[in-house]
């Protein structure tokens, strides 16, 4: 599909919790080829967005138009095909073996009467592939690690052979070496798969090593987005998180870092 | 391989046990008592057994707790509400008491779903709305009991549970729904393997999850409701069944379900021959043996996999 640029197109959409929380996007363009991370204090809708997003909660006002179609009118397994989830909260799973779990996200391509073996296991395999789990495919879900586990639940995700990956805040509670393994994986699909990124993440190193395309969110709307040069400066990020820092990259291949300025430092102590 | 050795493990038991009702303990060795009276016997006992499993099996996986059991959705309670109604209200319909104690365990359950659905069917909603509402009819309930306390001895004798004087009639009233059933059982597999992943990685790989709960209710709902109509109200099978291979065979339902099935049939089964053995003057109801027999044996399981049992 040359020259056809794959992306979510979204148009005054708005999503209401209580009296006390409204996502409000006027208009948001996401290239679904890059990976763009979505980016904001607790609380700002970037979970609410992406779960919009994925179909995951209705809109009642508003379009979202993935590649051409809008999404509250798509259907439901339809959609898992092409988009995939990450969520933040899994039910307890920890009786399945992880070969068990992931055959699961055959779900979507599962019919009666029409059914694909060879195509399944072929998803499954490239599945552990890339996500490196094959040691642990006999293993029970309860006596994974948490970096481990986050690794199979990615799997699951493949398994549906999605165009676009979502990952909300995939890199909770892991070591910083998983964290690097985490964001390794993520490029390496998006390079060598072509599957579309977009994060919700909280460590800003991590979204200036990681986007082509940042999008940041205060208070349930997008304050500015773009690629990731133009967005993340300091400016930026002291209107949004309204913290003082500064943006250093030394050298070459290594995470740019975030400093924090003397001042904040005082303010944060005191 | 585990599988197929505690697959054969089961029915062999299952035969065994079959044979024992069949040759070793009969007083009267003739072709009526095997033929008429112990084979039909044996055989709702196994059907029974594994309609309540796979029930137990089913609403377990759809509201997402390891305690739920066909009870939490109203059936005993309604089964039981019905029975109390026939016996003591409207004796002149005893005869339809199959039907009934169907039409009220099905009616209550759909109640309990009814709210449910409104709420959104979440597990936390059903579970509460099952929980108000079965406090409601049980009270009801004791009311009934209380005011026609003369005629309590035959109810109690079917919301005991018991398979003592069933026929072939009955086996034919029960074998086709039963095996619908259990069919039905085996395409919800991999749509109860789905919802067990919580609410949003199911919704994300494609599944409607509030209608998905919802027909697995009544699936559950159904299967219970066709045994409790045939043999009475037997407790803790559709508890202890899933657990039990769960501990065992892990989290895949396309494991647990057909386990679950086997080891309910050969549990009523064996609870049914314990019943009808132990005491030589009287015949102990199924429905009794079963609650006795079942909690000891979760006391066990509990207390050895101490370990396990948290982790589930």
């Amino acid at each position: 599909m040359v020259g056809i640029i794959v992306s979510f197109d979204i148009n005054g959409l708005k999503v209401e919790y209580g009296n006390y929380f409204t996502l409000d996007i006027d208009s948001l363009f996401i290239d679904t080829a890059k990976i763009t991370c979505i980016i904001g204090r607790n609380g700002c809708g970037k979970s609410t967005l992406i779960k919009a997003m994925c179909g995951l909660i209705k809109y009642p006002e508003g379009n979202i138009i993935y590649n051409g179609r809008e999404i509250k009118h798509m259907k439901a397994k339809r959609l898992a095909r092409e988009i995939a989830v990450l969520s933040q909260k899994h039910n307890d799973v920890s009786a399945f073996k992880v070969k068990e779990l992931i055959s699961l996200g055959r779900f979507p391509y599962n019919r009666f009467f029409h059914k694909s073996e060879r195509d399944d296991r072929k998803a499954i395999e490239e599945a552990v592939y890339l996500t490196r789990i094959e040691n642990f495919l006999e293993r029970k879900v309860n006596s994974l690690s948490g970096g481990e586990l986050q690794r199979v639940w990615i799997a699951l995700a493949l398994v549906q052979q999605p165009d676009v990956l979502f990952l909300d805040e995939p890199s909770t509670f892991m070591d910083i070496v998983c964290q690097i393994e985490l964001l390794e994986l993520i490029k390496k699909l998006n390079t060598e798969k072509n599957i579309g990124i977009v994060a919700v993440m909280h460590d800003l190193s991590h979204v200036l090593w990681l986007s082509d395309d940042v999008i940041m969110m205060s208070n349930g709307k997008v304050v500015t987005s773009g690629p990731v040069d133009n967005v993340m400066n300091s400016e930026n990020i002291r209107d949004v998180f309204n913290f003082d820092c500064r943006i250093e990259n030394t050298m070459k291949g290594v995470f740019p870092s975030i400093i924090i300025n003397e001042n904040q430092k005082r303010d944060i102590l005191e | 391989m585990f599988f197929f050795a505690l697959f054969s493990g089961v029915s062999e038991a299952g035969i065994k046990e079959f044979f024992q009702g069949l040759f070793i303990d009969g007083d009267i060795k003739t072709n009526i008592v095997l033929f008429y009276i112990r084979l039909p016997r044996i055989i709702i006992a196994i059907l029974s057994g594994a309609c309540l499993a796979s029930s137990g099996v089913l609403m377990q996986a759809v509201l997402n707790n390891p305690l739920a059991d066909p009870g939490a959705v109203g059936i005993s309670s309604g089964a039981s509400l019905a029975i109390s109604l026939v016996f003591f209200v409207f004796p002149g319909a005893i005869s339809f008491s199959p039907v009934i104690c169907f039409i009220g365990s099905v009616l209550v359950s759909f109640l309990i779903l009814g709210i449910s659905w409104n709420a959104g069917m979440n597990s936390i909603h059903i579970i509460l709305a099952g929980i108000a509402v079965n406090s409601v009819i049980g009270g009801i309930n004791s009311f009934l009991q209380l005011l026609f306390s003369d005629r309590l001895q035959f109810a109690l004798m079917w919301m005991n549970g018991s398979l003592s004087g069933k026929s072939w009639n009955t086996v034919f009233s029960l074998f086709p729904y039963a095996v619908v059933g259990l069919i039905l059982s085996f395409v919800a597999i991999k749509y109860a393997n789905i919802i067990v992943l919580g609410d949003e990685t199911a919704k994300s790989l494609g599944l409607n999850v509030g209608c998905t709960r919802l027909l697995l209710s009544i699936l559950a709902s159904y299967l219970a409701a066709i045994t409790v109509a045939n043999v009475g109200i037997i407790g803790f099978i559709g508890l202890v069944v899933p657990h039990t291979i769960r501990i065992l065979s892990g989290g895949d339902h396309r494991k647990i379900m057909p386990m679950s099935m086997l080891l309910g049939g050969f549990l009523l089964l064996l609870a049914d021959t314990i019943g009808r053995s132990i005491v030589d003057f009287m015949e102990i109801p199924v429905g009794t043996v079963m609650t006795i027999l079942g909690g000891i044996f979760f006391i066990y399981l509990i207390y050895r996999n101490g370990r396990n049992y948290r982790e589930l």
